[in-house]
């Protein structure tokens, strides 16, 4: 059952009656709805525009941020709505009087996130390191580590296996630590050059890397350079890799 | 050992899920071996008999992996189980989704390292 | 360092941006989230690694990466 819907990009300050010139999702026009001293920047579509195949999700994605970036550039700050958010005819009330009723109601906490996020942008910095690397340059001064390799070697096939297998648990206990050690040294780092930092989950990579932080950072927009350096002593560092992406709309600080 | 399934599909998963189940066993049977080991109850000759039973278990779960060609049906069984306790774990300790600096350090995840 | 936003996984930082992220709207009358909580998590499936991506060829057309020897 497919029903017509207001697909929301983002909200932005003043009355723009303007739209935007884009093509939106289904090649429907990108339109601008003022209300309240904010203007919505929306269009048209069917729901659900839930979809199984990947190429096609991907592609919405691509045009759900392609129409935010054109906003962002044209209205310097906005309030990115997450992927897919719909507004749809309910309660006898057509999905623009619903879109009106609800920003009415959250005009004020609206227009404080605008002022918050004036000028801002969002930047992601990711951290990674080669587990086969750090291993060896962890344990290389270890002494338990080593006096256990050297048992290894005396013993026969069946105790050497066991004893393998606590080397492995102990060398892995090693290098949580040594994460640890790393994640508030470079947490602490970023921290100092940015204003916000949000910490996010941290991804599988392929399997030489593995992903020790991934932040999301608020900082005025182009002032990254503070940052920049920080993050080029990270990579100095042997076997650590830094993604350093943006700027984004702060997607990752409207929902505080 | 021979199974004989003729419905590829079928035979990946439930193999694969399996022997998913039997790594996990094997797992744990490893882990409180050397605990045995090192509590000191165990004299050297129990400890390297102990040590070739793994090692003999080893290989006939990799035997089994190779012939049923289950390799990558076990790693994904196995990869999917790791992410639901990470999940589960996740939210009962962190209900709101909200990590915050201190509590414990987001580096909760496997290191990476050798063979599992 | 410069903060970049393309590059072989420009897709993959942008759908680590886009899911779960930006306004959420509480669970009103009015919104529909568009069966994008299941979009969410077949989306985050595919981006749980380019590796995995690039061997089922998902989103071949997004992401240039060297071809495998098909096996």
């Amino acid at each position: 059952m497919m029903e017509k819907g207001l697909y929301l990009y983002c909200v932005v300050a003043g009355n723009e009656t303007r739209g935007l010139e884009i093509k939106g999702i289904d090649g429907q026009p990108v339109l601008t709805m003022p209300i309240d001293d904010l203007t919505a920047v929306v269009q048209e579509c069917q729901t659900p525009i839930a979809n199984d195949d990947m190429k096609i999700l991907s592609d919405l994605v691509l045009i759900h941020q392609a129409v935010i970036d054109l906003a962002w550039e044209r209205f310097q700050t906005i309030v990115p709505f997450s992927f897919g958010t719909v507004v749809v005819e309910r309660d006898g009330k057509s999905k623009e009087e619903n879109l009106r009723e609800w920003l009415e109601r959250e005009s004020e906490t609206l227009k404080e996130k605008l002022r918050r996020l004036e000028g801002k942008a969002e930047y992601g910095v990711q951290v990674s390191w080669e587990p086969a690397k750090m291993m060896e340059k962890i344990t290389r001064n270890d002494k338990e580590v080593r006096s256990l390799q050297e048992e290894i070697h005396s013993k026969g096939t069946g105790t050497a296996y066991l004893l393998r297998q606590k080397l492995e648990r102990l060398v892995k206990e090693r290098m949580e630590v040594a994460a640890d050690a790393y994640f508030k040294e470079f947490f602490q780092g970023v921290r100092g050059q940015v204003e916000e930092v949000r910490v996010e989950k941290v991804r599988k990579e392929d399997p030489s890397r593995q992903m020790l932080m991934n932040l999301s950072c608020l900082t005025p927009k182009g002032e990254t350079s503070k940052l920049g350096e920080f993050l080029d002593r990270i990579t100095k560092i042997e076997g650590f890799h830094v993604r350093f992406t943006g700027p984004w709309p702060p997607y990752s600080f409207v929902n505080f | 050992m021979k199974l004989e399934i003729d419905n590829d599909d079928l035979k990946h998963g439930l193999l694969g899920l399996v022997m998913g189940i039997v790594e996990i066993v094997r797992d744990t049977l490893r882990i409180q071996s050397v605990k045995r080991m090192e509590s000191g109850t165990l004299t050297g000759v129990q400890i390297e008999k102990l040590g070739n039973a793994l090692i003999e278990l080893d290989r006939t779960i990799d035997k089994i992996k190779e012939e049923q060609g289950i390799a990558e049906a076990v790693r994904s069984v196995r990869d999917g189980l790791d992410d639901l306790v990470n999940r589960m774990v996740d939210t009962v300790a962190d209900p709101a989704g909200v990590r915050k600096m201190g509590e414990e350090s987001a580096f909760s995840r496997k290191i990476a390292g050798g063979k599992r | 360092m410069e903060p970049v936003r393309q590059g072989h996984a420009g897709i993959v930082d942008l759908l680590d941006r886009v899911l779960d992220k930006g306004l959420i709207l509480n669970a009103d009358l009015i919104i529909s989230l568009a069966g994008v909580p299941l979009i969410a998590v077949s989306l985050r499936a595919a981006i749980a690694s380019v590796e995995t991506m690039a061997k089922y060829g998902m989103m071949r057309e997004l992401i240039s990466l060297p071809q495998e020897n098909p096996r």
